[in-house]
């Protein structure tokens, strides 16, 4: 399960700190204390630097279903909403105290790091959709994020017979220069992010393959 | 099930697939069936040209379709063999529509009386995307499980039977240890060393992998024989270290440890010999080695099973450190081989002539 972690960060000036995870977390001041592997499933490392933590201090875990923080037998414990649990489920906006650090949790939509959600730029030319990449290199929407122009933003630019109008019209569809229809043909292919606007993503491999197992 | 006039009595079994899994237990199979009549096989594994000198003594006929036929010629070449060969009986593994779909169309019209599906665990995903709790109801007279418990997709049909996991070789068919000693060129006069034998197969990556894995292993304790077992040398993997046998479940008797993926063969076969496994669950498209090691790791701790303990590894530095967790348990703490297990496979015959005989 993904969870997204904030707190402020106390250096020389006070920053805040996000991170989005993959359960299992595990919270404490030395980051060589903490399992780097539960049960065969890699553990997501925070490291909270302040002397009443614990070198591996707290575990957020998801069981059945439900998340749930586990104190690691500390001496100074860890609160959910500023009360003492050996372990309890936690849910989206509990806060959770640990030494001097009040980490604000959030669940599945309410997490906002772009990085984890992808890019919000609406791609497709039938069907607009978020691109959803995580990372620009390769993109051919914002060409490997250099353009922050929308080559879909007039749809009608992929007419065929586009710009062959008269003066008027022909000033109405100026972002001609922007699209990436062939216009040796006129003709525009579904772009990959239309492809996946049909795809039934559980559907797609199976009955492919005479090598698979 | 349907009373048709057919003269033979040959068994057919679909065993297409990657991997050594499919071929194996139609083996397992087929080598048991073929007793009391003939037993044909089709397989388009990469892996049949490393065995086909054994398999004479399995008494079965094979088919063996190229590995590196392309989609169309294999969908055209299975369905060709079971529309021309005569055949009481089919036997599906794990695909009830065909690996690639290319028995959904010509199942209702094949000429035989009695079909049956040998469920492996397979993908939920594939069984509901792909409707298969109807088309298996409406397809297959009997659907055999074997060794994977109730939990697997299609365990609610009532067309389903049980049985142990089947095994290439039963208990008494196994060599003595000397023998397997020679075939993993191990000093015969040295038994105080421990042994750990690694099984790799799999893709390019993940033999590569174990090839690391075994270099490192050699090199880590004095004292313990390391062999990486696998139908190639895989990179990485020193020369001398390197042996191929089949079945590799004749070998797994000398081994203290050993390493393997989640596939059904490794799992079972340690299962079986009560060897503990250090077993990598690879993705794989139908399969589901995680859920598998899993299963079975959790059925054991319930039982209280000391034997035939499973550790799910996921890099080589947990599967070196669980390696070296099962050397350093003391020796009564270790699993030895054990020689009672059941070999599934002899039910299923069972299972399966029952059937035959009733359509009779």
């Amino acid at each position: 399960m993904l969870i997204q972690l904030t707190w402020q960060e106390l250096e020389s000036t006070v920053r805040e700190q996000k991170r989005v995870l993959e359960t299992p977390v595990a919270m404490g001041r030395v980051l060589n204390a903490m399992p780097e592997v539960i049960d065969g499933i890699p553990v997501s490392r925070v490291v909270l630097n302040d002397n009443q933590i614990a070198g591996y201090h707290a575990l957020i875990v998801e069981r059945n279903g439900q998340l749930l923080i586990v104190d690691q037998n500390t001496s100074t414990g860890t609160l959910v909403n500023g009360l003492s649990f050996p372990s309890c489920t936690v849910v989206d906006s509990d806060e959770i105290s640990i030494g001097i650090y009040t980490i604000t949790l959030r669940l599945g939509a309410n997490i906002s790091n772009t990085a984890a959600q992808g890019c919000d730029r609406m791609v497709g030319f039938l069907f607009k959709r978020r691109c959803g990449r995580t990372q620009s290199e390769g993109c051919s929407y914002c060409r490997g994020g250099q353009s922050d122009l929308d080559p879909y933003l007039s749809d009608r630019s992929y007419y065929r017979g586009y710009g062959e109008y008269d003066d008027w019209r022909r000033t109405y569809y100026y972002q001609n220069d922007s699209a990436l229809y062939n216009r040796e043909t006129n003709e525009v292919d579904f772009t990959d992010s239309d492809a996946a606007t049909f795809e039934d993503e559980s559907d797609r491999d199976f009955e492919q393959n005479f090598g698979a197992s | 099930m349907r009373q048709l006039n057919t003269s033979s009595n040959t068994w057919l079994i679909y065993a297409l697939g990657g991997g050594w899994g499919h071929l194996n237990r139609a083996i397992a199979l087929g080598r048991i069936a073929s007793r009391n009549r003939p037993v044909k096989i089709l397989t388009n594994t990469p892996y049949f040209g490393y065995i086909e000198k054994f398999l004479p003594e399995t008494n079965c006929q094979i088919f063996a379709i190229s590995s590196t036929a392309d989609f169309e010629t294999t969908c055209t070449q299975v369905q060709q063999i079971l529309r021309e060969t005569d055949y009481q009986c089919l036997i599906v593994d794990t695909f009830p529509r065909g690996l690639g779909g290319e028995l959904a169309t010509i199942l209702p019209e094949l000429k035989t009386s009695l079909r049956v599906l040998v469920h492996r665990d397979i993908n939920p995903e594939y069984v509901k995307v792909k409707n298969l709790h109807r088309f298996v109801a409406d397809c297959f007279d009997l659907v055999l499980i074997p060794g994977e418990g109730v939990e697997v997709p299609l365990a609610n049909l009532p067309c389903v039977q049980h049985t142990n996991p089947w095994l290439i070789r039963s208990a008494w068919e196994l060599p003595i240890r000397e023998d397997v000693e020679a075939i993993l060129r191990l000093n015969p006069l040295d038994r105080n060393s421990k042994v750990v034998l690694v099984l790799a197969s799999g893709t390019a990556e993940e033999l590569s992998f174990y090839g690391e894995l075994t270099s490192i292993l050699s090199q880590s304790w004095e004292n313990v024989a390391v062999r990486c077992l696998s139908g190639e040398k895989p990179d990485k993997c020193p020369e001398n270290l390197w042996v191929f046998h089949w079945p590799a479940m004749e070998c797994l008797q000398v081994a203290d440890v050993v390493v393997g993926s989640g596939g059904y063969n490794t799992i079972y076969e340690c299962q079986a010999l009560g060897i503990p496994l250090v077993a990598f669950a690879w993705p794989r498209l139908y399969d589901r080695q995680r859920v598998r090691v899993q299963r079975l790791v959790s059925s054991n701790y319930e039982a209280g099973l000391a034997q035939s303990r499973r550790v799910l590894a996921d890099s080589l530095e947990t599967a070196i450190a669980a390696v070296c967790s099962e050397l350093n348990l003391p020796v009564s703490k270790r699993c030895r081989p054990g020689y009672d297990f059941v070999n599934g496979a002899f039910s299923a015959v069972f299972a399966i002539e029952l059937c035959c005989n009733f359509t009779k």
